[in-house]
């Protein structure tokens, strides 16, 4: 956390799918949060040992939002086939990229279940808007399931 | 309900049919047309079915009107329930208008067997299933396959699981398309897409995926019923999944690519999931390809499910306990058809093709009836068999519903019904159940999803498909 109000998510109602809402004091922050938000939706019974070992990421989207979609669906392919899932992260923007293409840096320590998590299909890029507010960016990201 | 939305702008134009006019927003090509009565209407134009189904219509190469079946409700991009034509030469095909299960279906299996001749068969016969088919969050397959492997299923579909004696030509004959959509094109599958689908061929995955043994409970149309060899007492099952994770990969890796060629392409869209590209265009062909493998896949999926389920039949009833394919239809699939003399793109998501007797694609055996069409209901309230109309071409594209249609968020399924209290009512109705998650059992509760009976009606109603028998559940292996 960097200052101002922390970063949160919350799961909201959809007729068939799963909406997760995401606010943080900043872009960096925002997909952390995202990361957090994933865990979060792995049961408990599928167990899982913490890893002492860092992974980095290096991603990029043609803006933002393309990002943390990118992001979320990394998480997704990861858990799938590797069983694993973040535990603490640290996200920072390459302020490199040109216009709106965004890129992070990303170091994660994670947990290895023990079964892969495949509740969720997919991130969406429906409806994902980054918008200001009160206490920094906000946004929804909707999930297949 | 907003006064200046599409709910408030459309108009009833028949007995079962809403209209929102093209005029209704400045960038729609064609009008968007919900098979409804008053009561389904009142759910569908509650959520955001109706704008994302406004969406569908501004897309380049739209064709006659866009459509949303009896079942539908809100999704992401596309309305679940929507179906839409585009222009093959002028028009696009867009991943997300297929979704992320890729060839998600429904088959069923007639068994040889009356439901009186189960007996305490039952409870270990669904235990069993659910031991043989890796089901929910995180269980993967028996079966792993090399990369040549997976070629062959990409390109062949079901025909190589004949070679594999997983499968019967009758199986194949049976299967939409054969099980093998033509133009797969297994270099235009990422390496993830082939690192998820690997190891879980022949598994169910989770959400609302099941295996469902049932038993016939009624029949509307003795004719059509003896030709696809159903009778009151006829234990069936039911099978419903898709290309797992395979799938989702091919579809998150081509959504992700024509969103960042949209602006190549002059194309503004109301939802980013709508990204797409011209079918004729390297993305669009590259898309297809990549697609059709994964339906090939998926019909794989659901005949190695097949494989396993007979071999279940034979250990635990006997080796008098056969079961042979009624059908296999997709219900998320983008398809090139023949509509009205004029090459079309037909995408489906979350819903089912219904031909009529006398399209050439129906197979052999139905063409006295038509192509058999399932609705399945709930885990307690059964399903249904159709047959498809021939007026469902003009209709729908020849399209009919995929499913009763949730009406209910996981969330508020969860805060009405515990997992626990779902069972025990399942039990208590003599349905015998087996799911590894009680919360996603709480998700799929039977009050989830609209009346059944009621959205066949309106299907059947509206001419788009004809009942031939409606099912209750014995026992069902939940995802």
């Amino acid at each position: 956390m960097k200052g101002g109000r922390p970063s949160g998510h919350a799961f909201l109602d959809h007729t068939s799918e799963i909406v997760v809402r995401l606010h943080a004091p900043s872009f960096a922050e925002l997909v952390e949060e995202a990361g957090r938000a994933f865990a979060d939706l792995v049961p408990k019974h599928l167990g899982g040992q913490a890893s002492p070992d860092v992974r980095e990421f290096t991603l990029e989207g043609r803006d933002a939002a393309a990002t943390l979609v990118n992001w979320m669906n990394e998480l997704v392919f990861l858990a799938d086939v590797e069983r694993w899932v973040p535990c603490e992260l640290s996200a920072r923007v390459d302020e490199n990229t040109a216009g709106p293409v965004t890129a992070l840096g990303i170091r994660a320590r994670g947990r290895v279940l023990e079964r892969p998590f495949v509740l969720v299909k997919a991130a969406t890029l429906h409806g994902v808007e980054l918008r200001p507010g009160p206490d920094g960016i906000e946004t929804e990201v909707t999930l297949d399931v | 309900m907003d006064g200046t939305g599409p709910a408030a702008a459309a108009r009833r134009i028949d007995e079962t049919v809403y209209e929102i006019d093209a005029g209704f927003r400045p960038d729609m090509k064609v009008p968007a047309r919900v098979y409804a009565d008053d009561r389904l209407w009142e759910q569908i134009s509650t959520d955001r079915s109706l704008e994302q189904l406004v969406n569908v219509a501004t897309l380049p190469g739209v064709t006659q009107a866009v459509y949303a079946m009896p079942d539908a409700h809100e999704g992401y991009g596309f309305p679940v329930g929507g179906v839409a034509a585009f222009d093959a030469e002028t028009g696009i095909i867009s991943p997300g208008g297929v979704g992320y299960d890729i060839n998600c279906g429904v088959r069923m299996l007639v068994s040889t067997l009356h439901a009186d001749d189960l007996g305490d068969h039952l409870e270990p016969l669904v235990h069993e299933l659910s031991r043989g088919i890796p089901s929910g969050t995180g269980r993967g397959s028996h079966l792993s396959l090399t990369d040549d492997e997976l070629d062959r299923v990409f390109t062949e579909g079901c025909g190589y699981l004949v070679e594999r004696g997983m499968a019967t030509p009758e199986d194949v004959a049976h299967t939409e398309a054969q099980g093998c959509l033509s133009g797969a094109e297994p270099a235009a599958v990422s390496q993830r897409a082939r690192d998820r689908g690997r190891g879980q061929l022949g598994s169910m995955g989770s959400g609302n995926h099941f295996v469902e043994v049932e038993r016939v409970e009624r029949i509307f149309d003795e004719n059509a019923a003896a030709i696809l060899g159903l009778e009151v007492g006829r234990v069936v099952v039911l099978i419903h999944t898709g290309s797992r994770g395979l799938g989702h990969q091919v579809c998150t890796d081509y959504v992700s690519r024509m969103d960042q060629g949209m602006p190549e392409y002059g194309i503004t869209l109301p939802d980013r999931q709508l990204a797409c590209a011209p079918l004729s265009s390297e993305p669009g062909r590259t898309y297809f390809g990549a697609m059709a493998a994964a339906a090939n896949y998926a019909w794989c999926n659901r005949q190695v499910i097949s494989h396993v389920v007979r071999e279940t039949f034979h250990r635990v009833v006997g080796p008098h306990a056969g079961l042979r394919l009624l059908y296999d239809v997709a219900h998320n699939i983008a398809k090139v058809e023949e509509h009205g003399g004029r090459q079309l793109c037909v995408h489906r998501k979350g819903a089912t093709r219904a031909l009529g007797p006398s399209h050439p694609e129906t197979p052999v055996a139905y063409r006295s009836v038509g192509q058999p069409v399932f609705i399945p209901g709930s885990m307690s309230t059964g399903s249904y068999v159709l047959v498809g109309e021939d007026a469902s071409m003009e209709r729908s594209f020849g399209s009919a519903c995929h499913g009763a249609g949730r009406r209910m968020s996981r969330g508020e399924a969860r805060r009405r019904q515990t997992g626990k209290e779902v069972k025990q009512a399942l039990t208590e109705r003599g349905i015998v159940v087996r799911c590894p998650s009680m919360k996603e059992l709480a998700e799929e509760a039977p009050d989830a999803y609209k009346d059944v009976d009621h959205v066949v009606d309106v299907v059947e109603r509206s001419g788009l498909a004809r009942r031939v028998a409606r099912t209750d559940v014995l026992g069902v292996v939940k995802g």
